[in-house]
């Protein structure tokens, strides 16, 4: 199957930062949660897909057309929802959308107005009477109105209560039903993650430090806990992180059969949350 | 297009407010509304709605750049935009003007400075055709001190009362035109080339 967004040896510099080489691919129908510490290249990685950002190297392919020799075709089938509103505040909803959808071919207003009426949205408010999960929650009934094949999130969800919250993850899990839909979905708040995304690419410093599907995720790596004294030489080939405290270490472990047998018991080996594997992965020993 | 400068149209109505402000003190700087007065209030006040309109794109340009909205269009709504804001100027400085006429100014007067209006219209377009490549190349913010430079310009030729600014008479109408849109062209040609450099 084609992928539906494939990035390619992306490079990207700047002044004291750079886009490594990175390389990912998402297959169509599937949530891909974006992750990594603030800094470490979300929003510039998103920004290049956007072609906000100008490409330096590498390749980048959505729908399998380059992202930049047909870039009006594919922002047609796309539907974008960043951190910051970017709506002019002195409009209404209503002027606001009267602008914007008549440059989407795939316009529909029976969507667009299930969408504001379900969130509740009122037509007639200036936006920037709005709160920030009233503008989210704008950009998302925007996002969703003109059949979009590729759902494009920049921490969409931060900064908003866990209400709102809830409901924007409610509406992508719905979205996803549609086979025909994917989203990228940038987050530092793994939890949101957890919830809904079926792979996960972890980005820091600019390098993609892993990009697979949450199970493999989940069966790769452990949390570990245990008393300080297994932190012996034995184990720490399987370590990818670690913290100690007085009580004893936690860490995360790759090989939980091996690092099971190991321990022989002496050590709890749970599940980790993608924010544990996502602190350990980029942190390596915590302080 | 048109649905951009739909766009700009309905943001200029918080401009109101300020080109209120604007004709107020037109009104101190201009007692009486002479030709040279349309001419420098048509310019001003059309000026003032470009820049305005440059201020709320901070915006805009992370959300048009993200739509399938070719950029030549995105440029084009802004050239597209002067002639509208010429209108509002034009109405303005005449509103201006019938006011005046309740202080004595009589109204024969007010239709014969309002001959010279065009010179106004040509100094807004030479503006814009400064300001939106500035604009395009640096962003709003470095193109506050364009519009800074644009006014101390502007008041210099206030002050000191340059007649040249109306148009010396004898100039054919067609060469002017095709001046006009040859100006045009280029300062939208730089400016696109600008904007697609740009990166946000």
């Amino acid at each position: 199957m084609e992928s539906i967004l494939e990035l390619r040896n992306v490079v990207k510099n700047f002044t004291g930062f750079k886009i490594n080489g990175i390389s990912f691919s998402l297959e169509p129908g599937y949530i891909m949660g974006f992750i990594g510490a603030n800094g470490s290249g979300k929003t510039t990685t998103i920004k290049l897909i956007m072609n906000l950002l100008h490409l330096e190297m590498g390749e980048i392919k959505v729908f399998g057309l380059d992202s930049r020799q047909h870039e009006q075709q594919i922002k047609q089938r796309i539907g974008f929802v960043y951190d910051d509103n970017h709506f002019y505040e002195e409009l209404t909803i209503t002027q606001m959308t009267k602008v914007l959808a008549p440059f989407y071919k795939k316009w529909d207003w029976n969507t667009y107005n299930r969408y504001i009426h379900r969130f509740g949205l009122p037509s007639n408010k200036k936006i920037k009477t709005f709160s920030r999960g009233m503008k989210m929650k704008y950009a998302l009934a925007v996002a969703l109105s003109h059949k979009a094949e590729l759902l494009i999130m920049d921490e969409p969800t931060s900064g908003l209560d866990p209400i709102v919250r809830s409901e924007i993850l409610d509406i992508l899990s719905e979205v996803i039903l549609d086979e025909r839909c994917s989203v990228l979905f940038s987050s530092h708040i793994t939890s949101d993650l957890d919830r809904i995304a079926d792979y996960v690419t972890l980005i820091h410093n600019g390098t993609i430090l892993f990009s697979t599907s949450k199970e493999e995720l989940f069966e790769k790596y452990s949390l570990v806990k245990g008393e300080r004294s297994l932190l012996g030489e034995n184990l720490r080939p399987y370590l990818v992180g670690y913290r100690e405290s007085q009580f004893g270490f936690e860490g995360l472990v790759t090989d939980k059969a091996a690092v099971q047998a190991m321990l022989n018991g002496n050590a709890l080996l749970e599940r980790p949350t993608l924010e544990d594997i996502m602190l350990y992965c980029t942190r390596g020993r915590a302080v | 297009m048109k649905h951009l400068l739909l766009k700009d149209l309905l943001l200029q109505k918080r401009s109101l407010g300020v080109l209120g402000i604007y004709v107020v003190v037109l009104a101190f700087v201009l007692p009486k509304l002479g030709r040279i007065h349309v001419v420098y209030g048509v310019s001003m006040i059309g000026s003032a709605l470009l820049m305005f309109s440059a201020t709320w794109e901070d915006l805009g340009n992370m959300l048009w750049n993200s739509m399938p909205v070719p950029k030549w269009k995105l440029v084009g709504a802004k050239y597209l935009a002067i002639f509208a804001y010429m209108g509002a100027a034009m109405a303005l400085i005449f509103l201006f003007g019938l006011i005046s006429v309740l202080f004595g100014t009589s109204l024969a007067d007010v239709i014969v400075s309002f001959s010279h209006a065009w010179s106004g219209l040509l100094m807004l377009i030479l503006i814009a055709c400064m300001y939106w490549p500035a604009y395009f190349s640096l962003g709003p913010a470095a193109a506050r001190y364009a519009n800074i430079i644009l006014y101390i310009i502007l008041l210099y030729w206030l002050r000191s009362g340059h007649q040249y600014l109306i148009l010396p008479v004898g100039v054919s109408p067609i060469l002017l035109v095709a001046g006009v849109l040859l100006v045009l062209a280029l300062s939208f040609i730089v400016s696109l080339h600008f904007y697609r450099r740009r990166e946000f």
